[in-house]
C-alpha cells in the first residue's frame, strides 16, 4: 500500500516550480517578486517562430530576506522551454544582479541565489540569449567581490551550455544528487570526442560524469526539504540552505568541461535524504552508508 | 500557434489575481485577473492549431449555468488535454476565492 499520508507531507525541493523554490527559500513574507508575470515581459521572438511563450519567459526575479540577509533570488523554470535562457529572461537575471551590485555599492550589503536549472542559451534567441548569459557572467563577477553568489542546481534538468559556465562562476554552487553540471551534452561531446571517447548511449557512463558523485552513477534520490531553517554547511556566509552535498565550484578540464569534486569531510554533510520509493524502500546503498570515506 | 478568444457572461469582477500552471508539455499557464462586470473574457494562444471548437466546448461545459466571477483569463496553452485545462482553470478559480 502507498503511504499517502507521507507522500502528502513530504516537501521534496527537487519537484518544486521556480516560483515555489524561491518562495521556498527565503524567510517567511519576504517574498517579493520583481517583473512578475502580470507585467507580461515575454519573449518577443517566440510567437514569431510559432511558440507559445510564458508570461514570466521562465524566470522569476525576488527579493527578500534568507537567514535575515537581504538576498535577491533568480530561479529559472526548468519546464518551460528546457529552461533556456532567452533574451528577456537573461536580461531579468542580469538585472536583478546588477541591482544588487549597486545596493552593495551603496552600502546595503545584498547576496543572490541563482537557482540553475537551465539548458544554456535559447537557440531561437540566438545571439541574444548568449549576450545575456554574458552580462549575467559579468555580473556574477562583479556581484562576488562584494557579497557571496550562490548558485544551487536542484535537477532534473541540471545546468548546461553558458549557464555552466555561469555555475562555475559562482562563489559556490550546491548541488543535489538529481543534478547534472556540464558544458555540452552527451550528443554534442559524441560528435566532437568520437564515439571511441564519449558514448552519448551509454547513460551510466553518461551520468556518472555529469553528476556530482561519480561513484554512485543513477542514484536517484528524492531531497526532502524540512521547510525549516537549516545552517549552510560551507562556512560561506549564515544563509539557509537545503541540507544537499556541496561540491565545489566546478573544475574546467575534463571531456564535459567539467568535472564535480567529491565530497570530502569539510564540505560534506549527511544526506537527510530518503530513497525514491514506490511500493517498498530500496536498502541505502552500501556506499552512501559507508560515509564520506568511500567516496 | 493560434490565438482564441472567447467571452462568457458573469457577474460582478472578481477580486484578487493568479497563476497557476506552467507552459510546459502537457500542461499550461492561466493568469486569471479581475475583469469589467458582467463579462468573463478568455483569451488563449495554444500550441495546437485547429482546436477551437475543442476550447469552445471545454469552456462552455464548464462556465454554463454557473454565476461566475467577471475575470479575465489568459491562457498559455503547451498541448494540455481538456481535462488539465479543467483542473488548472479549477485550481485558478479556487485560489481567487482564497484571497
Amino acid at each position: 500500500m502507498t503511504d499517502t499520508e507521507r507522500l502528502l507531507r513530504s516537501r521534496s525541493f527537487v519537484e518544486l516550480g521556480a516560483r515555489q523554490r524561491a518562495r521556498a527559500l527565503l524567510d517567511p513574507g519576504s517574498f517579493r517578486e520583481l517583473l512578475g508575470p502580470f507585467d507580461r515581459l515575454m519573449s518577443p521572438w517566440l510567437p514569431r517562430q510559432g511558440i507559445v511563450p510564458q508570461a514570466d519567459d521562465g524566470v522569476v526575479i525576488a527579493q527578500g530576506l534568507l537567514g535575515g540577509r537581504r538576498t535577491v533570488i533568480a530561479a529559472i523554470e526548468g519546464a518551460f522551454q528546457g529552461g533556456s535562457m532567452g533574451e528577456v529572461g537573461g536580461a531579468k537575471i542580469a538585472g536583478a544582479l546588477e541591482l544588487a551590485i549597486e545596493d552593495n555599492r551603496n552600502g546595503i550589503p545584498t547576496c543572490a541565489v541563482l537557482l540553475l536549472e537551465t539548458g544554456g542559451v535559447r537557440l531561437q534567441e540566438a545571439n541574444l540569449g548568449l549576450a545575456a548569459i554574458a552580462e549575467i557572467q559579468a555580473a556574477i563577477v562583479e556581484l562576488r567581490t562584494h557579497q557571496p553568489v550562490i548558485g544551487l542546481v536542484a535537477g532534473a534538468v541540471g545546468c548546461f551550455g553558458g549557464m555552466s559556465i555561469a555555475a562555475g562562476l559562482c562563489s559556490h554552487l550546491l548541488v543535489t544528487r538529481e543534478a547534472r553540471l556540464g558544458l555540452n551534452g552527451p550528443q554534442v561531446i559524441e560528435q566532437e570526442a568520437g564515439i571511441g571517447e564519449y558514448d552519448a548511449k551509454d547513460r551510466p557512463f553518461i551520468w556518472s560524469l555529469t553528476g556530482v558523485n561519480s561513484a554512485t552513477p543513477a542514484a536517484w534520490w528524492t531531497v526532502t526539504w524540512p521547510m525549516t531553517s537549516t545552517r549552510c554547511a560551507s562556512s560561506c556566509c549564515s544563509c539557509s540552505m537545503p541540507p544537499v552535498p556541496i561540491a565545489q565550484a566546478a573544475t574546467p578540464g575534463t571531456a564535459n568541461g567539467f568535472r564535480a569534486l567529491a565530497p570530502t569531510a569539510r564540505n560534506w554533510m549527511p544526506p537527510p535524504c530518503v530513497p525514491f520509493t514506490k511500493e517498498k524502500p530500496h536498502e541505502p546503498r552500501p556506499e552512501l552508508a559507508a560515509g564520506p570515506g568511500r567516496w | 500557434m493560434e490565438t482564441l478568444n472567447f467571452q462568457f457572461p458573469a457577474a460582478e469582477p472578481g477580486r484578487g489575481r493568479t497563476l497557476v500552471g506552467c507552459v510546459s508539455s502537457g500542461d499550461l499557464e492561466v493568469l486569471i485577473e479581475p475583469g469589467t462586470a458582467g463579462h468573463l473574457q478568455i483569451q488563449v494562444v495554444t500550441s495546437v492549431n485547429g482546436s477551437g471548437a475543442r476550447w469552445g466546448q471545454l469552456f462552455q461545459r464548464l462556465f454554463d449555468g454557473r454565476q461566475w466571477p467577471a475575470v479575465n483569463i489568459d491562457i498559455h496553452d503547451f498541448g494540455a488535454t481538456p481535462g488539465v485545462v479543467r483542473l488548472r482553470l479549477e485550481q485558478g478559480f479556487e485560489e481567487i476565492a482564497h484571497d
